[in-house]
């Protein structure tokens, strides 16, 4: 808010002998024109100042938000100042330099001693900061209170009646870099309303009409308020100031406890601090290792970066990253996840309450959001490991306009493969990622956003067969803002996911393979504030796939491969949605969406066609359709519904209940235990229908002490229809008739999630526990084969039991200490269930599908994060961060298989990390 | 359509490349106890021109020491379906061979009928006499890691396009020393004698089979023609061939599902087991149970002509093979009071070479019997007929 208009800022400025200027003065003025309808004052100046060629100081938080008619022609300065501020309580000057000082209260003649001191002088503060104890309050004692006690004047004194109720909105903003302020609590105790900035930091409050104090408050940044007198709707910016550090300092707050006010359920949020402080293999911050530790996920092993969130497969989960669909979210065999933790700003996982915006998937939504760039400076960090580096630069293009960051990343792995043996020492691998995300801020009511995308993954052995895969992403949103209550987001973007494989091992059979999946989107979405009791949501959105199912082509000239190229698929999923957020009394809110999703298949294709009432097999291959280009080949669709109601049992206990429903028109095809990158993905078809899910679940929340130890225990039951599963010996790459080694399975899930978080103080982190089942089912036999009988199996990531405790320790400001212990139960595994000779050799014999399990899963980390001095006015900042990954050496076993080597069955147990692998890191912001 | 063979497995194999750095690969002893199963193992291929061998066997529980369970005493019968019946007759483990070489029809369809002993029926799908086409050559070639045995074949009419081969193997060794004395264990007066070249212990062959499925598919090519598939990997400076290897290559054509069958077996029993591979699955053959249909068996029924040939591949093909024998030369002198500790049972010892002093021999250099008795090295002194020299 507080927007200082000085074109030459000089220090001297607060020593200028002005005593001598006239107040009032009318002198040799020089005329100004101007014309102008509404318009607000901060705008006015500048067009007076543009036109007398005078300074003009002034602080935009003694205006309050109404706008002014103004007409004059040829008129003194003076006389339109005095119209523009009458009835205001606002008084100018003018001194003989030509400067126009605008003050509230007393006119001045210079600028007061304390004008500058005003400003958030942060910087000064930080380097003070640099102690065990909570930082010194004295150099800021006054200058936020100012701000805090000031009272905020908001519409027209005289304008309407003075009672009812009046919207104010507005922008949160950090005041270091100007990046907004997400999930802050905006909050009057009496009456007790409250809202939460979205992810904009926009904010839009309905009060009534009056005096209130308004309390912001979000973690991370300091608690502040603003005294408003509010007599119409108004604009209201409010700058946050980040907190440097809270050691001794408990903020006690009751607003923060989101998680029992929000009516959504099974939401966890995590902020990219916390995702630093969490140690992972090879000290490099990664958001989905993190996001794996909360309740409810789960991934099949150490080299995954699949989520299972409630009993859900690894591509039920809808991965955004700024609105863009990632469809591979792993880097290097899945050690690494595909974003750059310096670019990430926070990421929100949805489990429960689907916002009836997202669809698409049946698990969850995880949103990660890339941050704005720094609006004020030129800043960059940047980052070394062991295996790889990172960059990123970000600042403003147009300072508090536009902002810009861009980040990069990359491996060089390749001296761990040149430790190999010999056999293997041409072995290649490396990955790189960028970034690059600018924001617009067109005008007050304007604001656009552009990001782009690019991951790219590398890998050959001994020069033969090359894997590459990348996800290439480009969005460009613009929000609009119509009025305080009503604003539109806008976007549209491009995805694409591809891999390819050649080899040229072999001259004769060199090939060329691949896939690709390409979606062009458009989505609208609108937020419409109705009253204090009613948030409306409403939108569409529509999405055009174009998949390549695979290619295989001759990789050299000698080569005899005869191509063969699937035939594309084409699609278009559109959806309606609308959701109100209701708030009946105090106590008690209801959130009800719903979504109409709508799939169309598209021509042009050449369609199976099966018996009915047969299996799908090629025996019962009837015919085949052709569809022309364009045409509609299938529809499916349906509504989901979106429900979620939460009652208040006291300030600190509230009890929330679900529902949702949610459908699926794109599958990954994958036979293997862990998300590979050669995974393919398929779009329903008249053969392969959509998968559903809904689900119910409950839970009560409770906090402690202030607030600052929040407690979450949920349950759920959830159906799956329709879920993928294989034949025996199924073929999944380049399968022109890939239903015939498909079966729909029903499947179904439940559990119990209990959450333990601390968030703020010396000690930090969470404990989480989850029981949960997921259980599969394939018992028509018309489908084909049965699966274990026609039994309920369970599914590859079913681990009942899972424990994890995630802690942060903060010894001094330079140094930290952080933990994290999990333990779950050991993944099903399908064991042999006898062995029998067969080609010269022992083999085993498999039957039914995971009904037996490896060992459990144990693993302890550790790390230290230790920062450099603190001094803010110092070139570059740095800080270590080194650890050791599975401190306890526990060879946690991967898998368990059987393999016959030399005419023997021989049992391995296999793990990925097997021992205790230590780690550094260097990080650098300047 | 099929996955290439080298597709998939590659990435699996990746994986291993990072093993000495991250994976830990440890022996697993399944703590479940294994179910009883005992189903009916078939394997063998009609043909007519060799004479048909089928082996019978059961599922074992898997355990440490798996024994291999024969069955005995059933009726086996190849059917054609232009009403041929072709009887097997027991030869014992589980062996059933036809009475010489089978006249069967290049145009008919085979199938086959077992009666087991205790009365359970199986019966096969009928399978269609495949035609497979000659082996081109057996060729090898010289990699960092060794050298790679190869098979190429072709068929012009495109018909053949699934292959599957299996392979046994000969090889000519050596003793690090050649004994030219042998001891005579006796209590009484132990003495040691001059060995005849009857009982030569230097020159051993050893004898092998293919214990891999060995199959491919050029159903992704324009033409039926099979380059240098790999058969046999011999690792660098190994003892396969340290003096002569021989090599007798099977050539058999599939069907589809058949070849389908046996990949699926392969996958299931030796991939690598890495994170990328595919699961294990249900393995469903052509043979079923008609006493009682649910009862799995596992095999599948193939038929058509065989096609062999066999290569040697001398050491001395190769540009650099640095075999190397494990073993000291000449290390100890044993005297005739030590005879019977060091010659005799569990002594380990096998003289070498005596030790001439005045009257006679006062000693042999002897060495350690795993380096002078090639025998002990797993291969026999009996000379394949086949032998070149």
């Amino acid at each position: 808010m507080k927007y200082f208009h000085i074109l030459l800022m000089s220090t001297a400025w607060l020593l200028l002998p002005g005593r001598r200027a006239l107040a009032q003065q009318t002198g040799e003025q020089p005329l100004v024109s101007v014309d102008f309808d509404h318009i607000n004052r901060d705008s006015l100046l500048r067009e007076l100042e543009r036109q007398t060629g005078y300074r003009f100081y002034y602080d935009t938080a003694d205006f309050d938000s109404t706008r002014v008619d103004i007409h004059a022609t040829q008129e003194p300065l003076a006389k339109v100042l005095n119209q523009v501020f009458s009835g205001t309580g606002i008084r100018w000057s003018i001194d003989r330099q030509h400067h126009v000082f605008i003050t509230k209260g007393e006119a001045i003649a210079g600028l007061p001693p304390d004008f500058f001191d005003k400003r958030d002088t942060g910087k000064d503060r930080l380097a003070a900061a640099d102690t065990l104890s909570d930082y010194p309050e004295e150099p800021d004692r006054q200058q936020p209170a100012l701000l805090e006690n000031k009272l905020y004047t908001i519409g027209e004194k005289n304008s309407g009646s003075p009672q009812g109720m009046a919207n104010i909105a507005g922008y949160l903003r950090e005041d270091k870099t100007g990046e907004p302020v997400v999930g802050a609590s905006i909050y009057i105790e009496n009456p007790r309303i409250g809202v939460f900035s979205d992810q904009y930091g926009y904010y839009s409050i309905s009060l009534p009409k009056g005096r209130h104090i308004l309390n912001i408050q979000s973690i991370g940044m300091r608690d502040t308020r603003r005294l408003l007198m509010i007599n119409g709707d108004g604009k209201m910016n409010i700058d946050l100031h980040g907190q440097v550090l809270a050691l001794k300092k408990v903020i006690v707050s009751a607003e923060k406890a989101s998680n029992i006010k929000r009516t959504d359920m099974g939401v966890q949020k995590i902020d990219i601090k916390t995702i630093k402080q969490v140690p992972v293999v090879f000290g490099e911050a990664d958001v989905l290792r993190v996001v794996m530790m909360l309740p409810g996920v789960k991934t099949v092993g150490d080299a995954s970066t699949g989520l299972n969130v409630r009993g859900g497969s690894a591509d039920q989960n809808l991965v955004l990253f700024n609105d863009a669909t990632i469809y591979n979210t792993a880097h290097f065999f899945g050690m690494f996840s595909a974003f750059n933790p310096e670019v990430v700003k926070d990421v929100e996982l949805y489990k429960s309450s689907i916002p009836a915006q997202y669809g698409g998937r049946l698990s969850s939504v995880l949103d990660i959001s890339s941050r704005e760039g720094n609006k004020k400076d030129i800043t960059g960090s940047a980052g070394i490991g062991l295996l790889t580096s990172r960059l990123n630069i970000e600042g403003p293009i147009v300072k508090d306009k536009t902002s810009f960051i861009l980040g990069g990343r990359t491996t060089y792995a390749n001296w761990l493969l040149n430790l190999l043996p010999d056999q293997y020492r041409n072995s290649r691998a490396s990955f790189y990622d960028l970034n690059l995300n600018i924001s617009y801020e067109i005008d007050k009511k304007n604001n656009l956003f552009i990001t782009g995308y690019l991951s790219q993954d590398r890998f050959n052995l001994n020069n033969d067969t090359t894997y590459s895969y990348g996800n290439r992403n480009a969005s460009l949103k613009w929000k609009h803002i119509f009025s305080n209550k009503f604003f539109s987001v806008l976007s549209t973007g491009y995805d694409r996911y591809q891999y390819k494989i050649s080899s040229s091992m072999n001259p004769v059979d060199a090939y060329k393979m691949g896939f690709d999946i390409n979606q062009l989107y458009f989505r609208a979405n609108f937020n419409y504030f109705l009253s204090a009791a009613h948030t409306l949501q409403f939108g569409l959105s529509t999405l055009h796939y174009k998949l390549h199912p695979g290619y295989y082509q001759p990789g050299d000239k000698g080569s005899l491969v005869t191509p063969v190229v699937l035939q594309s698929e084409q699609a278009l999923e559109s959806a309606l949605y609308l959701s109100d957020k209701y708030s009946i009394g105090a106590a008690f809110s209801l959130e009800g969406g719903i979504r109409y999703s709508l799939f169309n298949e598209l021509g042009p294709a050449q369609v199976n066609n099966y018996a009915p009432g047969l299996p799908v097999t090629e025996d019962n291959l009837v015919s085949t359709t052709a569809y022309g280009s364009g045409k509609t080949i299938k529809t499916y669709g349906g509504p989901e519904y979106r429900i979620s109601a939460r009652y208040l049992l006291t300030d600190n206990l509230s009890v929330k209940a679900g529902y949702n429903t949610q459908r699926q028109y794109i599958h990954m095809i994958s036979n293997t235990t862990a998300m590979a990158p050669t995974d393919i993905w398929k779009l329903s078809d008249p053969n392969i229908r959509p998968q559903y899910g809904d689900q119910v679940s409950l839970g009560l929340y409770r906090n402690f002490k202030a607030n600052t130890i929040e407690t979450s225990v949920e349950v759920y039951y959830k159906h799956i229809q329709d879920f993928l599963d294989y034949k025996s010996g199924a073929v999944l790459v380049l399968n022109p008739h890939i239903e015939t080694d498909l079966i729909e399975t029903q499947g179904k899930a439940y559990g119990v999630e209990l959450l333990i978080k601390k968030l703020t103080g010396k000690f930090n982190g969470w404990f989480s526990y989850t029981w949960s089942r997921t259980l599969l089912r394939q018992d028509d036999p018309n489908a084909g084969e049965l699966i274990n009988n026609g039994n309920y199996y369970p599914a590859n990531y079913d681990k009942p039991n899972d424990a994890t405790f995630v802690g942060n320790y903060r010894v001094s400001h330079r140094f930290s200490v952080s933990l994290n212990t999990t333990y779950s139960t050991g993944r099903p595994i399908t064991l042999p269930i006898g062995v029998y000779w067969f080609a010269g050799s022992e083999r085993t014999l498999y039957a039914d599908r995971n009904t037996y399990r490896i060992p459990d899963y144990f693993r302890t980390d550790l790390s230290m994060n230790i920062e450099g001095n603190h001094l803010v006015h110092q070139r570059t900042h740095n800080s270590w961060t080194l650890g050791v990954y599975n401190l306890t050496g526990r060879k946690n076993p991967y898998s368990v298989y059987y393999v016959s080597e030399n005419g023997v069955v021989n049992g391995y147990k296999l793990s990925i990390f097997g021992s205790a692998i230590p780690f550094v890191n260097f990080n650098i912001r300047f | 359509m099929k996955t290439t063979r080298r597709s998939i497995s590659l990435l699996s194999l990746l994986l291993a490349v990072l093993a000495p750095l991250m994976q830990c690969k440890e022996a697993y002893v399944s703590p479940y106890a294994p179910p009883a199963t005992g189903w009916l193992v078939v394997e063998g291929y009609i043909t007519g021109n060799s004479p048909v061998s089928y082996t019978l066997s059961r599922v074992a529980k898997l355990a440490a020491d798996t024994t291999r369970i024969y069955e005995l005493n059933a009726a086996v019968q190849i059917e054609g379906n232009d009403n041929s019946i072709y009887t097997l007759t027991g030869q014992g483990n589980g062996l059933y061979v036809s009475a010489g070489l089978l006249p069967l029809d290049p145009s008919a369809k085979y199938r086959l009928r077992i009666t087991t002993a205790s009365g359970r029926k199986y019966l096969s799908d009928y399978a269609p006499y495949k035609i497979t086409p000659p082996i081109d050559s057996i060729n090898w070639v010289e990699n960092g890691n060794g050298v790679t045995i190869c098979a190429n074949a072709h068929d012009d009419a495109g018909t053949t396009r699934y292959y599957e081969w299996s392979y046994d193997e000969t090889w000519e060794y050596h003793s690090a020393e050649d004994s030219k004395y042998v001891y005579a264990e006796d209590s009484v007066a132990p003495t040691v004698l001059p060995r005849d070249s009857s009982n030569q212990v230097y020159t051993c062959w050893h004898n092998g089979s293919s214990t891999n499925i060995l199959l491919t598919t050029t159903d992704k090519l324009s033409r039926d023609l099979v380059y240098e598939f790999p058969l046999r990997q011999i690792p660098l400076n190994s003892v396969p061939l340290s003096v002569l290897y021989s090599i007798l290559v099977r050539q058999y054509a599939l069907t589809d599902s058949g070849y389908n069958f046996l990949n699926l077996m392969k996958k299931n029993s030796e991939s690598l087991g890495t994170i990328f591979d595919a699961q294990p699955s249900e393995l469903t053959g052509n043979i079923h149970c008609l006493t009682d249909p649910t009862e799995p068996v596992i095999g599948f029924v193939s038929a058509g002509t065989m096609q062999q040939q066999r290569v040697f591949v001398s050491r001395s093909d190769i540009p650099v093979w640095n075999y190397s024998y494990k073993c000291q030369f000449l290390d100890t002198l044993v005297i005739p009071t030590d005879y019977q500790t060091y010659f005799g049972t569990g002594g380990g010892y096998t003289p070498v070479e005596g030790k001439t002093s005045g009257l006679g021999y006062s000693g042999y250099y002897s060495n350690q019997s795993y380096c002078v008795n090639c025998i002990l090295q797993g291969g026999t002194t009996d000379k394949p007929t086949f032998w070149p020299n």
